[in-house]
Protein backbone atom coordinates (compact mmCIF):
# COMPACT_ATOMS: atom_id res chain seq x y z
CA UNK A 1 0.00 0.00 0.00
CA UNK A 2 1.59 3.71 -0.97
CA UNK A 3 2.50 5.89 1.81
CA UNK A 4 1.28 8.95 1.85
CA UNK A 5 1.81 12.29 3.53
CA UNK A 6 -0.69 14.26 5.13
CA UNK A 7 0.31 16.85 2.86
CA UNK A 8 -0.89 14.83 0.18
CA UNK A 9 -3.78 13.09 1.88
CA UNK A 10 -4.94 16.68 3.06
CA UNK A 11 -4.62 17.33 -1.08
CA UNK A 12 -6.67 14.40 -2.00
CA UNK A 13 -9.54 15.28 0.55
CA UNK A 14 -10.16 18.26 -0.92
CA UNK A 15 -10.62 16.88 -4.33
CA UNK A 16 -14.26 15.59 -4.46
CA UNK A 17 -13.66 12.86 -6.40
CA UNK A 18 -10.68 11.37 -3.69
CA UNK A 19 -12.34 12.45 -0.53
CA UNK A 20 -13.49 8.80 0.19
CA UNK A 21 -10.49 7.35 -0.75
CA UNK A 22 -7.95 10.08 1.55
CA UNK A 23 -9.94 9.69 4.53
CA UNK A 24 -9.99 5.94 4.47
CA UNK A 25 -6.01 5.90 4.24
CA UNK A 26 -6.69 8.66 7.20
CA UNK A 27 -8.61 6.71 9.57
CA UNK A 28 -5.86 3.46 8.72
CA UNK A 29 -2.98 5.25 9.72
CA UNK A 30 -4.53 6.88 12.96
CA UNK A 31 -7.01 5.11 14.41
CA UNK A 32 -4.98 2.81 16.86
CA UNK A 33 -2.83 5.63 18.00
CA UNK A 34 -6.35 8.01 18.39
CA UNK A 35 -8.07 4.66 20.08
CA UNK A 36 -5.59 3.67 22.57
CA UNK A 37 -5.62 7.76 23.15
CA UNK A 38 -8.82 7.74 24.20
CA UNK A 39 -9.17 4.22 25.68
CA UNK A 40 -6.71 5.70 28.24
CA UNK A 41 -9.44 8.36 28.86
CA UNK A 42 -12.44 6.68 28.61
CA UNK A 43 -11.43 3.37 29.94
CA UNK A 44 -14.15 0.77 28.20
CA UNK A 45 -13.36 -0.68 24.92
CA UNK A 46 -17.44 0.19 23.98
CA UNK A 47 -17.40 3.81 25.27
CA UNK A 48 -13.81 4.12 23.39
CA UNK A 49 -15.00 2.97 20.17
CA UNK A 50 -17.90 5.75 20.19
CA UNK A 51 -15.60 8.27 21.01
CA UNK A 52 -13.49 7.18 17.86
CA UNK A 53 -16.22 7.14 15.50
CA UNK A 54 -17.29 10.45 16.54
CA UNK A 55 -14.01 11.61 16.73
CA UNK A 56 -13.44 10.48 13.22
CA UNK A 57 -16.98 12.16 12.15
CA UNK A 58 -15.95 15.45 13.76
CA UNK A 59 -12.37 15.01 11.53
CA UNK A 60 -14.65 14.36 8.16
CA UNK A 61 -16.72 17.54 8.76
CA UNK A 62 -13.67 19.99 10.11
CA UNK A 63 -10.93 18.74 7.95
CA UNK A 64 -11.50 21.12 4.71
CA UNK A 65 -11.42 23.93 7.43
CA UNK A 66 -7.83 22.35 8.39
CA UNK A 67 -5.03 24.66 8.21
CA UNK A 68 -1.57 23.35 7.52
CA UNK A 69 0.21 25.90 10.20
CA UNK A 70 -0.36 22.69 13.14
CA UNK A 71 0.18 18.93 12.43
CA UNK A 72 -2.51 17.13 11.15
CA UNK A 73 -1.69 14.27 14.26
CA UNK A 74 -1.57 17.19 16.74
CA UNK A 75 -5.26 18.19 15.28
CA UNK A 76 -6.72 14.92 15.40
CA UNK A 77 -5.79 14.38 19.05
CA UNK A 78 -7.09 17.50 20.42
CA UNK A 79 -10.22 16.58 18.27
CA UNK A 80 -10.25 12.96 20.39
CA UNK A 81 -9.00 14.42 23.30
CA UNK A 82 -11.85 17.35 23.36
CA UNK A 83 -14.51 14.19 22.50
CA UNK A 84 -13.16 12.16 25.08
CA UNK A 85 -13.79 14.85 27.69
CA UNK A 86 -17.10 15.86 26.28
CA UNK A 87 -18.18 12.41 27.03
CA UNK A 88 -17.19 11.81 30.38
CA UNK A 89 -19.29 14.89 31.20
CA UNK A 90 -21.73 13.98 29.41
CA UNK A 91 -21.77 10.46 31.13
CA UNK A 92 -21.64 12.56 35.23
CA UNK A 93 -24.34 14.67 33.99
CA UNK A 94 -26.71 11.76 32.67
CA UNK A 95 -25.43 9.24 35.77
CA UNK A 96 -25.69 12.26 37.82
CA UNK A 97 -22.15 11.15 39.15
CA UNK A 98 -20.63 13.80 41.40
CA UNK A 99 -16.49 14.14 40.67
CA UNK A 100 -14.97 12.44 43.75
CA UNK A 101 -17.83 9.31 42.52
CA UNK A 102 -16.93 9.48 38.93
CA UNK A 103 -13.06 8.36 39.73
CA UNK A 104 -14.61 5.22 41.51
CA UNK A 105 -17.23 4.53 38.45
CA UNK A 106 -14.10 4.60 36.18
CA UNK A 107 -12.26 2.24 38.74
CA UNK A 108 -15.50 0.05 38.78
CA UNK A 109 -15.22 0.22 35.04
CA UNK A 110 -11.91 -0.22 34.55
CA UNK A 111 -12.53 -3.75 37.02
CA UNK A 112 -15.06 -4.82 35.15
CA UNK A 113 -13.99 -4.63 31.73
CA UNK A 114 -13.65 -7.30 29.80
CA UNK A 115 -10.87 -6.07 27.18
CA UNK A 116 -8.29 -5.58 29.79
CA UNK A 117 -4.97 -8.14 29.25
CA UNK A 118 -2.58 -6.14 32.01
CA UNK A 119 -1.49 -7.82 35.41
CA UNK A 120 -2.68 -6.55 39.15
CA UNK A 121 0.29 -4.47 38.38
CA UNK A 122 -0.40 -2.15 35.65
CA UNK A 123 -3.77 -2.38 37.23
CA UNK A 124 -2.70 -0.63 39.91
CA UNK A 125 -1.20 1.90 37.85
CA UNK A 126 -4.08 2.34 36.10
CA UNK A 127 -6.18 3.20 39.28
CA UNK A 128 -3.28 5.40 40.42
CA UNK A 129 -3.98 7.40 36.97
CA UNK A 130 -7.57 7.68 37.36
CA UNK A 131 -6.28 9.58 41.14
CA UNK A 132 -5.12 12.34 39.00
CA UNK A 133 -6.91 15.42 37.97
CA UNK A 134 -8.37 15.46 34.30
CA UNK A 135 -5.15 17.10 33.01
CA UNK A 136 -2.67 15.19 34.63
CA UNK A 137 -3.73 12.64 33.77
CA UNK A 138 -4.29 13.34 30.56
CA UNK A 139 -0.69 14.53 30.37
CA UNK A 140 0.78 12.10 32.05
CA UNK A 141 -0.65 9.64 29.61
CA UNK A 142 0.40 11.10 26.52
CA UNK A 143 3.93 11.82 28.23
CA UNK A 144 3.96 8.22 29.79
CA UNK A 145 2.69 6.24 27.56
CA UNK A 146 3.18 7.57 23.92
CA UNK A 147 6.31 9.51 24.68
CA UNK A 148 5.27 12.65 22.87
CA UNK A 149 7.34 15.61 23.23
CA UNK A 150 5.86 18.70 25.19
CA UNK A 151 5.52 20.99 21.98
CA UNK A 152 2.93 18.12 20.57
CA UNK A 153 1.07 17.94 24.29
CA UNK A 154 1.12 21.68 24.58
CA UNK A 155 -1.01 21.97 21.27
CA UNK A 156 -2.84 19.10 21.99
CA UNK A 157 -4.22 20.30 25.56
CA UNK A 158 -3.26 24.23 25.00
CA UNK A 159 -0.54 24.57 28.08
CA UNK A 160 2.07 26.16 28.23
CA UNK A 161 6.00 23.56 27.80
CA UNK A 162 6.52 24.53 31.26
CA UNK A 163 3.21 24.34 32.97
CA UNK A 164 2.89 20.40 31.02
CA UNK A 165 6.65 19.52 32.90
CA UNK A 166 5.58 21.01 36.25
CA UNK A 167 1.94 18.87 35.58
CA UNK A 168 3.51 15.70 34.52
CA UNK A 169 6.37 15.96 37.61
CA UNK A 170 3.42 16.19 40.09
CA UNK A 171 1.64 13.40 38.30
CA UNK A 172 5.06 10.84 38.60
CA UNK A 173 4.99 12.01 42.57
CA UNK A 174 1.04 11.69 43.25
CA UNK A 175 1.11 7.98 41.29
CA UNK A 176 4.16 7.06 43.26
CA UNK A 177 3.01 7.97 46.33
CA UNK A 178 -0.24 5.84 45.53
CA UNK A 179 1.84 2.34 44.18
CA UNK A 180 3.75 2.98 47.89
CA UNK A 181 0.55 3.44 49.98
CA UNK A 182 -1.68 0.53 48.59
CA UNK A 183 0.81 -2.29 48.91
CA UNK A 184 -1.42 -5.81 48.12
CA UNK B 1 12.02 -6.72 37.00
CA UNK B 2 8.29 -6.02 37.87
CA UNK B 3 7.11 -7.74 41.57
CA UNK B 4 4.30 -7.28 43.10
CA UNK B 5 4.36 -3.97 44.91
CA UNK B 6 6.43 -2.04 43.41
CA UNK B 7 7.37 1.25 44.27
CA UNK B 8 8.77 3.27 41.29
CA UNK B 9 7.24 4.03 37.84
CA UNK B 10 10.43 2.10 36.27
CA UNK B 11 9.24 -0.65 37.30
CA UNK B 12 6.28 -1.15 35.72
CA UNK B 13 5.48 -2.13 31.79
CA UNK B 14 4.44 0.57 29.58
CA UNK B 15 2.91 -1.59 27.33
CA UNK B 16 -0.70 -1.06 27.34
CA UNK B 17 -2.78 -3.40 29.45
CA UNK B 18 -5.96 -2.73 27.36
CA UNK B 19 -7.03 -4.95 24.61
CA UNK B 20 -9.48 -4.76 21.22
CA UNK B 21 -11.95 -6.90 20.58
CA UNK B 22 -10.73 -9.62 17.13
CA UNK B 23 -10.27 -7.51 13.57
CA UNK B 24 -11.61 -4.34 15.64
CA UNK B 25 -8.76 -1.75 13.43
CA UNK B 26 -9.56 -4.03 9.99
CA UNK B 27 -13.47 -3.37 10.59
CA UNK B 28 -13.13 0.22 12.34
CA UNK B 29 -13.06 1.83 8.71
CA UNK B 30 -15.50 0.34 7.26
CA UNK B 31 -17.83 0.80 9.88
CA UNK B 32 -17.08 4.76 10.04
CA UNK B 33 -17.30 4.96 6.01
CA UNK B 34 -20.76 2.97 6.00
CA UNK B 35 -21.89 5.79 9.06
CA UNK B 36 -21.19 8.53 6.40
CA UNK B 37 -22.90 7.04 3.84
CA UNK B 38 -25.62 5.88 5.61
CA UNK B 39 -26.02 9.42 6.87
CA UNK B 40 -25.82 10.52 3.67
CA UNK B 41 -29.17 8.41 2.52
CA UNK B 42 -31.01 9.35 5.63
CA UNK B 43 -32.05 12.91 5.74
CA UNK B 44 -32.30 14.16 9.18
CA UNK B 45 -35.38 13.87 11.41
CA UNK B 46 -36.13 17.74 11.34
CA UNK B 47 -35.71 17.76 7.47
CA UNK B 48 -38.24 14.66 7.17
CA UNK B 49 -40.68 16.06 9.74
CA UNK B 50 -40.38 19.86 8.03
CA UNK B 51 -43.23 19.30 5.81
CA UNK B 52 -45.83 17.63 8.24
CA UNK B 53 -44.94 20.80 10.64
CA UNK B 54 -45.77 23.46 8.01
CA UNK B 55 -48.84 21.38 7.11
CA UNK B 56 -49.72 21.15 10.85
CA UNK B 57 -49.61 25.03 11.06
CA UNK B 58 -51.44 25.54 7.98
CA UNK B 59 -54.17 23.96 9.12
CA UNK B 60 -53.81 25.21 12.85
CA UNK B 61 -54.04 29.20 11.18
CA UNK B 62 -56.85 27.63 8.43
CA UNK B 63 -58.67 26.23 11.85
CA UNK B 64 -58.11 29.11 13.65
CA UNK B 65 -59.38 31.84 10.72
CA UNK B 66 -62.66 29.42 10.50
CA UNK B 67 -63.26 29.48 14.64
CA UNK B 68 -62.87 33.56 14.58
CA UNK B 69 -65.04 33.82 11.39
CA UNK B 70 -68.00 31.34 13.19
CA UNK B 71 -67.38 33.46 16.21
CA UNK B 72 -67.99 36.86 14.16
CA UNK B 73 -71.02 35.55 11.65
CA UNK B 74 -72.75 33.49 14.69
CA UNK B 75 -72.39 37.06 17.38
CA UNK B 76 -75.57 38.99 15.86
CA UNK B 77 -77.69 36.32 15.96
CA UNK B 78 -76.59 34.92 19.58
CA UNK B 79 -77.24 38.92 20.21
CA UNK B 80 -80.87 39.39 18.83
CA UNK B 81 -83.18 40.58 21.67
CA UNK B 82 -86.02 41.05 19.16
CA UNK B 83 -89.06 38.69 18.17
CA UNK B 84 -90.88 38.87 15.27
CA UNK B 85 -93.54 41.15 17.12
CA UNK B 86 -90.55 43.88 17.36
CA UNK B 87 -89.73 43.76 13.84
CA UNK B 88 -92.89 44.28 12.89
CA UNK B 89 -93.53 47.07 15.70
CA UNK B 90 -90.56 49.03 14.22
CA UNK B 91 -91.79 48.31 10.62
CA UNK B 92 -95.15 49.54 11.74
CA UNK B 93 -93.50 52.97 13.60
CA UNK B 94 -91.59 53.94 10.52
CA UNK B 95 -95.14 54.77 8.86
CA UNK B 96 -95.78 57.40 11.62
CA UNK B 97 -93.42 60.90 12.57
CA UNK B 98 -95.73 61.07 15.75
CA UNK B 99 -97.37 59.46 18.48
CA UNK B 100 -100.97 61.50 17.16
CA UNK B 101 -100.81 59.72 13.89
CA UNK B 102 -100.11 56.21 15.53
CA UNK B 103 -102.99 57.31 17.95
CA UNK B 104 -105.65 58.68 14.35
CA UNK B 105 -104.61 55.15 12.71
CA UNK B 106 -105.25 53.11 15.79
CA UNK B 107 -108.51 54.39 16.05
CA UNK B 108 -109.49 54.78 12.43
CA UNK B 109 -108.90 50.63 12.45
CA UNK B 110 -111.04 50.75 15.54
CA UNK B 111 -108.72 50.66 17.68
CA UNK B 112 -109.57 52.53 20.96
CA UNK B 113 -106.76 54.24 22.60
CA UNK B 114 -108.05 55.18 25.82
CA UNK B 115 -104.82 56.82 27.58
CA UNK B 116 -104.09 58.55 24.30
CA UNK B 117 -107.53 60.31 23.84
CA UNK B 118 -107.53 61.37 27.28
CA UNK B 119 -104.61 63.00 26.65
CA UNK B 120 -105.53 64.73 23.22
CA UNK B 121 -108.66 65.88 25.26
CA UNK B 122 -106.87 67.63 28.06
CA UNK B 123 -104.54 69.39 25.52
CA UNK B 124 -107.58 70.64 23.86
CA UNK B 125 -108.90 72.12 27.62
CA UNK B 126 -105.62 73.71 27.85
CA UNK B 127 -105.91 74.75 24.51
CA UNK B 128 -109.35 76.38 24.86
CA UNK B 129 -108.21 78.38 28.26
CA UNK B 130 -104.76 79.76 26.73
CA UNK B 131 -107.29 80.69 23.83
CA UNK B 132 -109.77 82.66 26.42
CA UNK B 133 -107.11 83.97 28.44
CA UNK B 134 -108.36 81.91 31.62
CA UNK B 135 -105.66 81.72 34.32
CA UNK B 136 -105.93 78.58 35.33
CA UNK B 137 -105.52 78.91 39.21
CA UNK B 138 -108.51 81.24 39.25
CA UNK B 139 -110.48 78.65 37.85
CA UNK B 140 -109.39 76.30 39.74
CA UNK B 141 -110.32 78.16 43.02
CA UNK B 142 -113.94 79.71 41.43
CA UNK B 143 -114.67 76.09 40.81
CA UNK B 144 -113.94 74.94 44.44
CA UNK B 145 -115.93 77.98 45.86
CA UNK B 146 -118.83 77.43 43.57
CA UNK B 147 -118.48 73.45 45.03
CA UNK B 148 -118.04 75.03 49.15
CA UNK B 149 -121.28 77.13 47.97
CA UNK B 150 -123.70 74.00 46.55
CA UNK B 151 -122.59 72.23 49.64
CA UNK B 152 -123.83 74.58 52.26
Amino acid sequence: MTEYTDQELLKMFKSEDKKDFAFRIIINKYQERLYWHIRKIVIGHEDADDVLQNTFVKVWNGLYRFREDSKLYTWLYRIATNESLTFLKQKKRRYFIPFIDFENHLKDTLESEEFFDGDQIQKKLQKAILTLPEKQRLVFNMKYFEDMKYDDISEIVGTSVGALKASYHHAVKKIENYLKNNVD
Amino acid sequence: MNNQNPKKLEQISKETPFRVPEDYFEKFPDRVMERFKTKEKQPKILTILKPAFSLAALFTGVALLAYLAIQVIDKPAEQSQFNQADIARTNYDKKFSNEEEIIDALEAEGIQVKDQGKNKKADQYINYLLKEDIDYGTLINELENKNDTSKE
